[in-house]
C-alpha cells in the first residue's frame, strides 16, 4: 500500500531544534524559593511563596 | 508616539547547563487602570521578565500570581521577544488570534497548558506564534493565541487543532478568530469574531 499522504501543509514548517513536550517542560521544574530579581517590584502579582505547577496537583 | 514601558535590558542568554527555548520570549502583564480612562493600552502594559531556558521560565512563572486569582479587569501576555503584545506591531499586523471564552475557574490551568506547548514548540507552525494572552474580565475569561499571518488558513486550522488537544477541549467547544485589522477597526479584541465549531 502506498504510504498515506502527508497532512495538508505538512513539511512546510522547519521542526524547531528545540522542542519539549509536556512531561519533559515539568520534568525540568525545580521549586526555586527565591522570587527573581526583575519581578519584585511587580508587588500586584508577584507570588512570594513559590507555586508548583499546576499539573502535579 | 508612546512606547509601552519596557526599560532596555540585555537579551536573556540560557545559563550553562540550561535547556533552550527556540525563542527568547518575554512575560507582560497590564490592568485597566481605575478611574483615569485616559489611559491607554500601552500606557498600562508592563514587560515584567524575559527567559531563554526552561529553566528561567519556571523561575518566573512559579513567582507569578495564577490568573485565576487575580482580580479586575487584568491580563498576562507571553509573547516573543522583540514583539510587543499590540496589534499595531510589525509581527502582528497582518495576523490575528484564536480566542476561547473560559467559564469561571479553568483559567489557571488552560494557560499552564498553553504557554508549555508554546515554548516546547507543540504547534509546529516555524515562526508563526506570535504569542498568548489570558484576559480575567469580570463573567468570564478569556484565551487568545496570536499569529502572524491570518490569510493563511492552512496555518491557522492547524494552530486551532493543536489547541484544541493541548488544552483538552471538548469536541462542541466554539472557537472564535478575529483578525487584527478588525481588531483595529472595531477597536475591540472580542466582539465581532468568526465563530467556529468542529
Amino acid at each position: 500500500t502506498p504510504p498515506p499522504s502527508p497532512a495538508p501543509g505538512f513539511g512546510k514548517y522547519k521542526l524547531a531544534d528545540y522542542r519539549y513536550g509536556r512531561e519533559e517542560m515539568l520534568a525540568l521544574y525545580t521549586r526555586i524559593e527565591e522570587v527573581p530579581e526583575e519581578l519584585q517590584q511587580y508587588t500586584a502579582i508577584v507570588a512570594d511563596k513559590a507555586q508548583d505547577p499546576l499539573a502535579f496537583q | 508616539r508612546i512606547e509601552p514601558e519596557s526599560p532596555p535590558r540585555p537579551p536573556p542568554k540560557p545559563g550553562p547547563g540550561e535547556h533552550p527555548l527556540q525563542y527568547n520570549y518575554g512575560f507582560w502583564y497590564s490592568r485597566k487602570s481605575q478611574g483615569n480612562k485616559n489611559t491607554s493600552y500601552d500606557q498600562n502594559l508592563k514587560l515584567i521578565g524575559t527567559f531563554a531556558s526552561v529553566e528561567q521560565f519556571w523561575r518566573h512563572y512559579c513567582h507569578i500570581a495564577r490568573p485565576s486569582d487575580l482580580t479586575g479587569h487584568t491580563d498576562y501576555h507571553l509573547f516573543k521577544e522583540g514583539i510587543r503584545p499590540m496589534w499595531e506591531d510589525t509581527a502582528n499586523r497582518n495576523g490575528g488570534k484564536w480566542i476561547i471564552r473560559l467559564k469561571k475557574g479553568l483559567a489557571s490551568r488552560c494557560w499552564e497548558n498553553l504557554i508549555l506547548a508554546i515554548l516546547g514548540e507543540q504547534f509546529m507552525v516555524g515562526e508563526e506564534i506570535c504569542g498568548a494572552v489570558i484576559s480575567i474580565r469580570y463573567a468570564e475569561d478569556i484565551l487568545s493565541l496570536w499569529n502572524r499571518t491570518e490569510s493563511d488558513t492552512v496555518t491557522t486550522s492547524r494552530i486551532r487543532d493543536t489547541l484544541k488537544r493541548v488544552l483538552n477541549l471538548p469536541p462542541n467547544t466554539i472557537m472564535e478568530y478575529k483578525t487584527h485589522v478588525d481588531s483595529m477597526k472595531d477597536n475591540s479584541s472580542f466582539r465581532n469574531t468568526d465563530v467556529f465549531m468542529r
